[in-house]
């Protein structure tokens, strides 16, 4: 007889009251998918008019861009805020690594 | 021997002295005419009279000229932080505008830009109304340009009144002040996507604040299209549930809704502008007292972007209520859209409608 089938043979064994016993276990884990994982630590994308807002209030080296990006490996798009000075300077790395490949 | 303390000799001093004395002091007494001494309060009136009487016959370049005179007076007299150069830079704004001088426009907008800074903290209202006439001034010139600058002032415009939004926001009370701003926003956002140059967009947002394209990255087209939608969109909805909270706003959500879907017509989402138009509609409908805001709103077409209604709780105590308004329906220029005129038939009837195909 399999492993696999010999605990299922003693999982099916127990007796039909100790299901219960896991009902706590369960409604604790319910409650914790329900709650939003820290207020603190999750926070929503801004809004494209909150980015503009922001935008409108601070210097051009510190004014953000939001995008959607679909990510590498992945076909879900993700909303993705960066500096404006970054993307600039990774745009800039990326032609550079790309002209060195075509040498 | 000749002694020189005799009388003969004292009289010759004496008239010497007086000839030398007399032209010195005769001057002093007799009225002093206006010289260009403008550093007193009844000169700098006398120069702004001047420059006034200049600025009406034509001569802008003399009218420059006495209004500068004037502002250096006023700064000199007043202090370098006093409100009474506001009146003054006003004038040298509509001189220079008059000009077509752009740098010195510019110039004297960033000036009215910081001394306002300087002089509101802490006074919201005050400060946003500052913020609010830079923006009429950046929308103006807006009108006269092409181009990049004419995008350039857009920006500018948009950015001040976010900045005027945000000095609002720090009180609650302010808070039914913020509409008539938010929905210029979406306006200004459906003038840079649809009239103004998109050529350098991105830079003149995020890269610099001079009226310079910087090259780097830059988002496209459709991207800004979808931006400006998304921004404009949530600017309404916003404005929506800041009068969803008053008494008695039946009539004032209705007409927000008609303005979403306007916004909806001017982005060609024709399906969604038909829906809102309705649901205004409706809600006017179990109103006894609507028949004059659905007759507005629907018997007849309107030029869109339709100029924002202003309740008049919203408006600023002292600013004019429609300086937002009048500064939009100037822009009112190419597209030319309309908000269709919308018969009992077309809300009664469950078929899909077209919108009228003039809307266009």
């Amino acid at each position: 007889m399999s492993c696999t089938r010999l605990r299922a043979k003693k999982i099916n064994a127990r007796p039909r009251g100790r299901h219960w016993q896991s009902l706590p276990y369960l409604t604790l884990a319910l409650l914790v998918g329900c709650v939003a994982p820290g207020e603190g630590n999750f926070q929503r994308p801004p809004t494209p008019a909150e980015v503009e807002q922001y935008n409108a209030m601070v210097q051009p080296e510190e004014r953000i861009v939001c995008r959607t990006e679909i990510p590498i490996g992945s076909n879900i798009p993700v909303r993705k805020c960066r500096l404006a000075v970054d993307i600039d300077e990774t745009s800039v790395f990326h032609r550079e690594q790309l002209r060195r490949a075509l040498r | 021997m000749q002694h020189y303390c005799r009388p003969y000799y004292l009289v010759l001093v004496c008239v010497a002295t007086l000839a030398a004395i007399v032209p010195a002091v005769l001057p002093a007494q007799t009225p002093t005419p206006f010289t260009g001494n403008h550093y007193n309060q009844s000169n700098q009136t006398r120069v702004l009279e001047a420059a006034e009487s200049h600025l009406q016959a034509g001569e802008l370049d003399a009218a420059d000229i006495a209004f500068r005179q004037a502002f250096e007076s006023v700064r000199a007299d007043r202090g370098l932080f006093h409100e009474a150069q506001l009146p003054v830079l006003d004038r040298l704004l509509a001189t220079n505008f008059a000009r077509q001088d752009w740098q010195q426009f510019n110039h004297y907008l960033d000036y009215h830009g910081g001394l306002t800074r300087r002089m509101y903290q802490g006074q919201a209202v005050r400060y946003a109304q500052a913020l609010q006439f830079g923006a009429d001034w950046h929308q103006r010139a807006a009108l006269m340009l092409n181009d990049q600058h004419r995008t350039w002032h857009l920006i500018r415009s948009r950015n001040l009144i976010w900045q005027a939004v945000s000095a609002l926001e720090q009180m609650p009370a302010n808070h039914s002040r913020l509409s008539p701003l938010l929905y210029r926003i979406a306006i200004l956002h459906y003038y840079l996507t649809n009239e103004a140059s998109t050529r350098g967009l991105t830079s003149l947002e995020v890269r610099t604040d001079q009226p310079v394209r910087v090259s780097g990255w830059s988002m496209s087209g459709n991207e800004t299209t979808r931006r400006s939608y998304a921004v404009g969109q949530e600017l309404l909805e916003r404005i929506y549930r800041i009068h969803a909270r008053e008494a008695d706003n039946v009539s004032t959500l209705a007409q927000i809704d008609t303005l979403l879907g306007d916004w909806q017509l001017l982005f060609g989402r024709d399906e969604l502008a038909r829906d809102y138009y309705r649901k205004a509609y409706q809600a006017l409908q179990t109103e006894p007292a609507a028949s004059p805001v659905i007759e507005q709103l629907f018997a007849r077409r309107v030029t869109l972007p339709a100029p924002y209604f202003a309740p008049p709780a919203t408006a600023f105590p002292t600013a004019p209520a429609d300086s937002d308004a009048a500064a939009l329906a100037t822009m009112n220029t190419s597209q030319g859209r309309l908000r269709p005129q919308l018969t009992d038939d077309f809300f009664t009837e469950d078929h899909p409608h077209e919108l009228h195909p003039a809307s266009r």
